[in-house]
């Protein structure tokens, strides 16, 4: 490698850096639910050393309704010990897997690559890069989710696993490495099965010469699923499946078993070839959770035509060993997801969209090698990169800021510091649909006792903490402040402030229960959000 | 096979495989002309066998011309360069958000108006090629699909294989079919694309055989 070469990964490493940290805290606005548990389970195992329904060192975390894969929450022990309790804590987790995940990229593709040394590190620049700027990498780096862990792990278990087959020896680690990637994310479950039964299937002459590592690693594999054999029984292990899965609502309707056999095949053909469609890679920004932001989709438009001509390149040395395995991680990628009823669900495929970048990469790299002027290489390589960041610039930290935060949550991050002022008045804060999972919100922004938490939920606790059902309403308190559902039987008295939307509170209920606006939390245009008021109506 | 008996298979497949489309759609002779037409053109583009240079000219220039035919048939689609009153009023929205948030840069029509305008149009326009490029509207188990979801592994092994061998006359005419579906009505851009599927399904079933062996 180069000194330039260096200097070139220092780059891209330091703006992959600088695109996930930057303004953390802030874009996208909001904090999840599912990211506030994070941050709060790994704040009571800190200091209490069990999660917030007293558990000690779960193997899978019970929250709003389902349960967690365990080693996000895990991880984020780390910056909660350095940061505290913050949105930023909660996050960073998932930024410094994303700076990684690219750094582990380089090394993959440059020391994996078949071609000449100095092609691979090319090769590996390239990827990095496409990977750095990437919209779908960059955003899931910004939140608080498992899968950018997983895509991590799960690379880095593919990184070993292409190894073994030159280092026979490095083969039980891979496996366990592949093995742990299934404790951070759910689509990993599927994944790493089916890629080890090809990569072990497709390469049994190079593998099985040394059986006993063979056995070893195999056995190691086995061995990290145990833990999932055990919550199979219990049903905590498919919670999250049947939550999200279509096979539910088939197998409820009037059909024949063949009938709906033939229902759920239907299905999942059609979820799966969405994951294939240009429009959804390379267009489509569309509009759920799972989504990127207004006007971006998971890749660029641009990267549509590199695309096809690394597949092109994929398919025509399909022999070569790396990749027959990125061909077999294009294919079995969005299985997972083709399971689930969602329509196109990126965060559900990051391994599969890192095998897309991958394969854009191999396009790029085609087109770097046409150009034969240094200079133009130059200029083609900053007009692009210039290019994407601006339309990720303008998207992403402007028009996100405004147009998801009253969605996400931001104006209860705000209600927190709001409600400080507060502190010797009864409050209760709405819990609604509209506003699902804001006790664990403010529970976490507040850093409320571990303690008091665990003795609230634990009492509200009606299964086994490993069980297929799972309640989803849990009533969340900390000292003064209280989230449910506002009981207006029980509006009365002058030291209560009640707090909700503008849907939590019509005309008549402010005049019947005579009640008077203390405060209001804005949202970023400076609309008013969330309304606290007092009531002047006296308890009977 | 000789070559010739083989050129006239092809031709054979391409003129039939447009009766395996679904039922839901009606028979248009001019567009199924227009289907055949442009997938012999590409054919011929692909194989590239033709000796004579002014033939090979003329087959590179022809789906561009037909495509052009195509616009003028089917009528320009103006509402693509159009700006509604309510994308003006998301426009004037964003740019109090450039305003606030992106400082000097963002009050000047530079960082303003200029680039919002554009992204605007190039949105749209990106709004507009991205329903063509949906694989569903091709091949899928609903009715609304173009051909029955069987035929879509001899296609993607078709466009593989393209991908593969003749990257630059794929691109060539992918390019042409997409700057038409700007411009054409939304529902008749897909028609653009069809010949490139036809196409793909007959190298589909063409090289099967060499995938095996391989």
């Amino acid at each position: 490698m180069s000194k330039f070469q260096k200097i070139i990964l220092i780059i891209i490493v330091f703006v992959a850096f600088i695109l996930r940290f930057y303004e953390l805290n802030q874009v996208p606005p909001g904090l999840h639910a599912d990211e506030a548990s994070q941050g709060f389970n790994a704040l009571s195992l800190l200091k209490t050393g069990k999660d917030m329904y007293g558990k000690s060192f779960p193997i899978l975390f019970r929250a709003n309704g389902s349960y967690q894969p365990p080693i996000y929450t895990y991880l984020t022990i780390i910056p909660t010990i350095i940061f505290g309790n913050s949105v930023f804590t909660v996050k960073t987790t998932s930024a410094v897997s994303g700076v990684c995940l690219v750094l582990l990229t380089y090394f993959l593709i440059s020391r994996l690559f078949l071609g000449s040394k100095k092609e691979g590190v090319t090769l590996g620049l390239i990827t990095a890069g496409i990977v750095a700027i990437s919209p779908w990498a960059i955003h899931f780096s910004r939140l608080a989710v498992e899968a950018n862990v997983g895509v991590l792990i799960f690379v880095a278990g593919v990184y070993l696993l292409v190894s073994s087959l030159k280092k026979n020896s490095l083969f039980p680690l891979a496996c366990l490495v592949l093995g742990l990637s299934t404790h951070a994310y759910y689509s990993e479950r599927v994944i790493t099965v089916l890629l080890l039964a090809f990569v072990v299937f497709v390469n049994s002459k190079i593998i099985l010469k040394n059986i006993k590592t063979t056995i070893l690693g195999l056995g190691f594999f086995v061995l990290t699923l145990l833990p999932h054999l055990y919550l199979l029984t219990t049903g905590a292990l498919t919670k999250r499946l049947s939550q999200v899965t279509y096979f539910g609502t088939i197998s409820q309707e009037k059909m024949s078993f063949v009938g709906k056999v033939l229902e759920i095949g239907k299905q999942f053909v059609n979820h799966y070839l969405i994951y294939f469609s240009p429009k959804n890679l390379f267009f489509d920004p569309g509009s759920n959770l799972g989504r990127i932001a207004p006007n971006l989709a998971v890749y660029y438009t641009w990267m549509l035509i590199p695309f096809l001509i690394g597949l092109g390149y994929l398919f025509k040395n399909r022999q070569n060993n790396f990749f027959k395995i990125i061909g077999a991680l294009l294919l079995v990628g969005p299985i997972p997801a083709a399971l689930t009823g969602d329509l196109f669900y990126p965060l559900r495929t990051l391994d599969y969209l890192w095998v897309i970048a991958v394969v854009i990469s191999l396009g790029c790299w085609q087109v770097w090698k046409k150009i034969k002027n240094r200079w133009v290489k130059m200029l083609v390589v900053l007009g692009v990169v210039g290019y994407s960041l601006i339309v990720f610039g303008i998207s992403y930290f402007v028009i996100v800021k405004y147009e998801w935060a009253t969605g996400s949550g931001e104006p209860y991050i705000k209600l927190a510091s709001v409600l400080d002022k507060y502190k010797d008045r009864e409050i209760r804060v709405d819990f609604s649909s509209r506003a699902w999972g804001v006790g664990i919100i403010m529970t976490y922004l507040k850093a409320v006792d571990p303690r008091l938490v665990q003795a609230n939920l634990k009492s509200q606790l009606k299964t086994n903490y490993y069980s297929q059902d799972v309640n989803a309403q849990e009533i969340f308190k900390t000292d003064n402040v209280i989230f449910e559902p506002t009981d207006w039987n029980r509006a009365c008295g002058p030291n209560l402030i009640l707090v909700g939307d503008e849907l939590s509170f019509s005309s008549q209920q402010i005049i019947d229960h005579k009640l008077q606006e203390e405060f209001t939390v804005p949202d970023y245009l400076g609309k008013p959000i969330l309304f606290g008021y007092s009531t002047k109506t006296v308890c009977k | 096979m000789t070559p010739r008996l083989k050129i006239a298979l092809s031709l054979l497949f391409l003129a039939l495989i447009i009766f395996f489309k679904k039922s839901n759609f009606s028979f248009n002779f001019w567009l199924e002309i227009f289907v055949f037409f442009q997938s012999a053109l590409l054919l011929f583009l692909i194989e590239e066998k033709l000796r004579n240079s002014l033939l090979r000219k003329i087959v590179f220039l022809a789906p561009l011309i037909l495509i052009g035919i195509f616009v003028i048939g089917s009528g320009v689609y103006k509402d693509t360069f159009k700006v509604t009153n309510f994308e003006k009023n998301q426009l004037w929205a964003r740019q109090e958000l450039y305003r606030r948030e992106l400082g000097r840069l963002g009050r000047s029509n530079f960082g303003n108006k200029s680039i919002e305008q554009t992204k605007l149009v190039l949105d749209k326009i990106t709004q507009k090629i991205t329903e063509p490029y949906e694989l569903t509207h091709y091949f899928s188990t609903e009715n609304f699909s173009f051909y029955s979801l069987f035929f879509l592994p001899f296609f993607a092994l078709g466009f593989l294989f393209m991908l593969a061998e003749k990257i630059k006359p794929t691109l060539y005419y992918l390019g042409l079919a997409t700057i038409g579906a700007v411009l054409v009505p939304p529902d008749m851009a897909y028609w653009l694309f069809i010949p490139l599927v036809n196409l793909g399904l007959l190298l589909g079933v063409k090289n099967i055989k060499k995938l095996f062996k391989s």
